[in-house]
């Protein structure tokens, strides 16, 4: 577009009125042709639902049946919800606790395991068994795990003569137990993530250290986590939208109980929207987390430039 | 500028199929049959049988009515989330089967159309019992057709009853009797509860209103065009008192207390608890899931509570036909059509008899416990005993003379106004707030609920 | 295998260090941590593979027992016949490479767009691509219903197929692995006049192979993982992936009368083809992945 704009009016040839498009085609004409499918798929798929659901939250909407306009009032109602104070410090501390856990645990995993010898692809397969596990058949084969009578977690916390926890029934340790139950389920994939980054750092870089007389952890620290840095940056981003968003395992293990102990802002848009046809609120509350990721996201992507440029 | 040419070309290409399969859309094929979709349930290989019934019937209803198609489509109404989403899109049946809790949100969301003119010239109208049209009764019309119904009772373990001597409950069982059995029955060691309730989801909501019925309580008050929310009566406190007993006091109920509808069956059905509350349906799990004997299933009607409004009462409930408001109007008459076509006749007894054929194939029972809306006197109860009694080898039924000409009288209607929501969000968390929480106090809980209840909702209903 | 192993080269710790002490502690260290989770990760499967040849009832029994007293190998095959496990498995795979056909197709393309191509308010778009990270799926599924239905795809895998072209955490991988690739590789061939098309797909795609796999490995597990969204959009049982057929069978009101024996041996049935696959793959998993963070 910039290039056409440069050139004066009376440039463009009558004869040829499509000489602007042409040149904009001709600059941008392959660019566009390969961004188009990825356009017209996300564009269907996403960008429309995702616009309509915005529309949604300031309507009236009963599904099948021509909605009708009601300004903020679907914030208000949402605002006004006694659930939603914990239903967000739920979330945050799902968030918390997941990014503490499952964000250290690949990390560690897939340097421990790097560094092996010997049994590495076995201890690779182990890792990545949980993430081809059915959904399902997870929640179910764990809600076996945290049941406190014939449970293995209590049998194993007995064996070190540690007192049985009550795991997903007391409000206190239901939402950590979430926690532990999605980074075993997941920790495998991003382990995965790292490992390949790992075995991308050039020998040579510890060649030379080890030369200069670096030890083992002053290896880790100048060249293992600087190498790593823009992987787990990026993960630490991707596993903070995507636990900000957590439903199934809520959904399908605890019902949010007990007491809402494990009731978390997405697992209340389902329920406006699929418990209670409410379909308006879901949307404003839609909208209102779309409003907080957005803004963590960008606090996040501006600190991520201020800890990478100094790192430079 | 040739490659350039052809990249473009592609682009079009591709833009164009996307807008014809877009037209296509719009393209409605315009066909004079009336087409009608009608439930099926999904293809599962122990659903064949079931399936293949709804084929024939589909069958027989479109020779027996020259004109009308019927498109078979998969669905189940057991969450409200499917409904929604093919709502929206105009895509559910035009007549489908829904819990009697519905009519309420069914209605306001103007998804549901009054049956009235209809039920007036229907003859079998008259077969049902005047009140079992109910909970689908709002603001003078009627929505919906009961076909099946439940009042909730009491099944236990015979055996386990008979291992540690505890006398199977008498006909007028009280609190006292069921928490004595139910201490004598549990077994810790071996991980025996003497009661499974239901505490997970909005069941737990659900089964606590049992118990509040029981003590002589209500959820929902109607009084001079005006609802108020009454579950915060001392009847109902002490109800939920008695379910925090069970836990803390009497420790009756299982370790792993958290418990949804089939987690319960499932565990009394493995011979981990005495006791359960039943509707119709959870023995099927018990006996066909985790092949329970089904001489070892006993059935009582619920105890009475303490105090003096202690009553003997269960929720009744049951699934009742609706007509999809989206139903295109000329296609209205066909829909009653497929909705009566065969009801309380053929259609139930033939389906009645696959099942049993598919139960002796499958070494099952059918399990299920029936209650129909119809009076006593209906011609329909007749062949229903003879195909009953004809195949007694697989189709199992419960209770003595007296439990089934007592148990209506121990029928308590659900909550008109929002009980999902009630079960859901209101009560539900409450039970688990005092099986969770030891110092939880019962009291506050409920009339800190009801009052919310009461502005967020009740005062909102208009006449 | 050990040989296998042993090619990795070098590392952190070097074979210098391990002859001191400390080092050697370390080294056990890591030796531990790698055992420990895999025991963390082998025996829940373990004990489902117990648990499905046990007879219902003593999944329940207190305390609980790991060896089964009895051996119930027809358990697996009541559940083979009942959850229809041929036939699940295999939709499974074919909603899995239909998804990473289109994946392939549409993100590589517009990945490559935006790294290497001329595209007008490239920044502006790659963010909106990117921004669908931030809205939960299910703020949006009915509209998203809508237009599947419009589309007229209930009930066909193009419902699963063509929204995975619409997935911005493998569209930031990949933009992030190309991004890394130098210029003068296909400069050469695009002076050879080879079109955008061929250096894609016989110059970039070839050496992007490691994070391809990667990418397959998360779309494995998506299609592994998603229940709710297949269970919708696939009415029919016909139809039904692995995961609905769990689903339906184990925790929907209506078809969940199944006894836990019998659904601990499907759910292992239903784990040992990825299983297969991914000890097949293995070999593509290993090797120099790069990619660098979000970049603006």
């Amino acid at each position: 577009m910039e290039n056409a704009n440069l050139k004066p009016i009376s440039y463009i040839p009558k004869k040829s009125p499509f000489f602007k498009t042409r040149k904009f085609l001709g600059t941008y004409g392959i660019g566009l042709a390969f961004i188009l499918p990825a356009f017209l798929i996300y564009g269907i798929f996403q960008w429309y639902p995702i616009l309509y659901n915005f529309v949604l939250g300031f309507q009236n909407y009963t599904p099948g049946v021509p909605a009708d306009w009601v300004g903020l009032q679907n914030f208000e109602r949402v605002l006004s919800d006694s659930v939603l104070p914990k239903a967000f410090l739920n979330t945050l501390a799902f968030t918390g606790w997941a990014l503490l856990i499952g964000f250290l645990v690949p990390v560690i995993a897939a340097i421990a395991i790097t560094e092996l010898r010997k049994g590495r692809s076995f201890f690779r397969l182990s890792i990545y068994m949980p993430t081809i596990i059915p959904a399902i058949s997870l929640y179910i084969m764990w809600m076996f795990l945290f049941n406190p009578a014939v449970g293995l977690l209590n049998q194993i916390l007995q064996f070190f003569g540690l007192p049985a926890l009550e795991w997903l029934l007391s409000q206190k340790t239901a939402l950590v137990s979430l926690v532990i139950m999605s980074t075993w389920a997941n920790f495998g994939s991003t382990a995965l993530l790292y490992m390949a980054s790992l075995s991308a750092i050039p020998e040579e870089y510890y060649e030379a250290s080890e030369i200069d007389g670096a030890g083992i952890w002053q290896r880790i620290r100048y060249i293992t986590i600087p190498s790593l840095l823009p992987t787990m940056l990026l993960l630490l981003l991707i596993q903070l939208l995507a636990t900000m968003q957590v439903l199934q395992e809520p959904f399908v293990m605890t019902s949010g109980g007990p007491n809402n102990a494990t009731m978390t802002l997405m697992y209340m848009v389902y329920n406006y929207a699929f418990v209670y046809a409410d379909f308006g609120r879901a949307g404003a509350l839609g909208i209102m987390l779309f409003l907080l990721l957005l803004g963590l996201s960008v606090v996040y992507i501006r600190v991520n430039k201020i800890v990478q440029d100094e790192g430079r | 500028m040739s490659k350039v040419r052809r990249v473009m070309l592609l682009g079009m290409l591709v833009t164009l199929i996307v807008l014809t399969v877009g037209t296509m859309v719009w393209v409605n094929a315009a066909d004079k049959t009336i087409q009608l979709k009608v439930v099926i349930g999904p293809d599962t290989p122990d659903n064949k049988a079931q399936n293949q019934a709804t084929l024939e019937r589909i069958k027989r209803f479109e020779k027996a009515n020259p004109g009308v198609k019927c498109i078979p489509v998969p669905f189940t109404y057991t969450s409200r989330q499917e409904f929604f989403i093919k709502q929206a899109a105009h895509a559910a049946p035009d007549v489908l089967d829904v819990w009697a809790t519905e009519c309420e949100l069914l209605v306001s969301k103007k998804w549901i159309v009054p049956l009235d003119s209809y039920l007036k010239k229907w003859d079998k109208y008259d077969w049902h019992l005047p009140n079992s049209f109910d909970p689908f009764r709002l603001k003078g019309k009627i929505y919906g057709v009961p076909f099946s119904g439940y009042v909730k009772h009491v099944i236990y373990n015979k055996q386990m009853f008979k291992d540690k001597g505890v006398p199977e409950p008498s006909i007028n069982w009280t609190w006292d009797d069921f928490i004595n059995a139910a201490v004598k029955t549990t077994d810790k060691e071996k991980g025996i509860a003497g009661f499974a309730a239901m505490t997970k989801g909005s069941e737990g909501g659900w089964a606590l209103t049992d118990l509040i019925y029981q003590a002589g309580g209500e959820i929902e008050t109607y009084k001079n065009g005006k609802y108020s929310a009454a579950f915060a009566s001392p009847e109902a406190i002490s109800a939920l008192q008695f379910l925090k007993d069970m836990k803390w006091k009497y420790d009756v109920l299982p370790a792993n207390w958290s418990n949804g509808w089939v987690d319960v069956y499932n565990v009394f059905g493995s011979g981990k608890a005495a006791i359960v509350f039943d509707a119709d349906w959870g023995r099927n799990v018990a006996i066909n899931g985790q092949g329970m004997d089904p001489k070892n299933v006993g059935v009582a009607l619920m105890p009475k509570g303490n105090g003096p409004k202690g009553r003997q009462m269960g929720v009744q409930g049951g699934r009742f036909y609706v007509i999809n408001a989206f139903c295109p109007a000329k296609s209205r008459d066909a829909a009653w059509k497929w909705l009566t076509f065969e009801l309380w006749d053929q259609g139930n007894i033939t389906g009645l008899l696959n099942e049993a054929e598919e139960a002796r194939k499958n070494k099952q029972y059918r399990a299920q416990f029936e209650y129909f809306p119809l009076k006593p006197s209906s011609p329909f109860y007749k062949e229903w005993a003879n195909a009953f009694a004809k195949n007694s080898d697989v189709l199992l039924s419960w209770g003595s003379e007296e439990f089934l000409s007592l148990l209506p009288k121990t029928a308590h209607t659900e909550p008109p106004i929002e009980a999902q929501y009630v079960y859901g969000q209101v009560l539900s968390p409450i039970v688990q707030e005092v099986l969770s929480n030891k110092n939880a106090d019962p009291a506050k809980l409920l009339k800190d609920a009801a009052a919310k209840f009461q502005k967020d909702y009740l005062d909102k209903v208009k006449e | 295998m050990a040989t296998n192993d042993i090619k990795g080269g070098r590392t952190l710790i070097s074979v210098f260090d391990r002859k001191r002490f400390s080092v050697k502690i370390g080294y056990i260290v890591c030796y531990l941590i790698a055992i420990g989770l895999a025991v963390s990760t082998f025996y829940p499967l373990l004990w489902v593979f117990f648990g499905a040849l046990k007879n219902a009832s003593e999944i329940f029994v207190v305390p609980p027992t790991f060896l089964p007293k009895t051996f119930l190998w027809e358990n697996f095959a009541k559940a083979w016949a009942l959850y229809e496990i041929p036939k699940v498995v295999l939709n499974t795979f074919y909603v899995f490479f239909g998804v990473i056909a289109v994946k392939l197709l549409v993100l590589s393309s517009a990945a490559y767009a935006i790294s290497h191509l001329k595209v007008p308010f490239k920044k502006t778009l790659y963010l909106i691509f990117l921004a669908t990270l931030i809205l939960p799926f299910f703020a949006y599924i009915i509209p998203a219903y809508l237009v599947i239905h419009n589309l007229r795809l209930i009930d066909t895998y193009w419902a699963l197929w063509l929204p995975a072209g619409a997935d911005s955490f493998s569209l930031l991988l990949l933009k992030g692995f190309f991004d890394d690739i130098p210029k003068d590789l296909f400069e050469a061939a695009r002076i050879d006049g080879a079109s955008e098309i061929r250096v894609l797909r016989s110059i970039v795609l070839p050496i992007s192979k490691p994070i391809l796999a990667v990418l397959a490995i998360f779309a494995f597990m998506n299609v592994w993982r998603d229940f709710i969204w297949q269970q919708i959009i696939l009415p029919s049982a016909s139809n039904w992936t692995i995961s609905v057929a769990l689903y339906w069978h184990s925790l929907n009101q209506q078809g969940a009368t199944k006894p836990y024996n019998i659904q601990l041996a499907a759910m292992l049935l239903g784990t040992i083809p990825p299983m297969i696959v991914f000890l097949f793959f293995q070999k593509y998993l290993i090797g120099g992945i790069t990619f660098s963070g979000i970049k603006g």
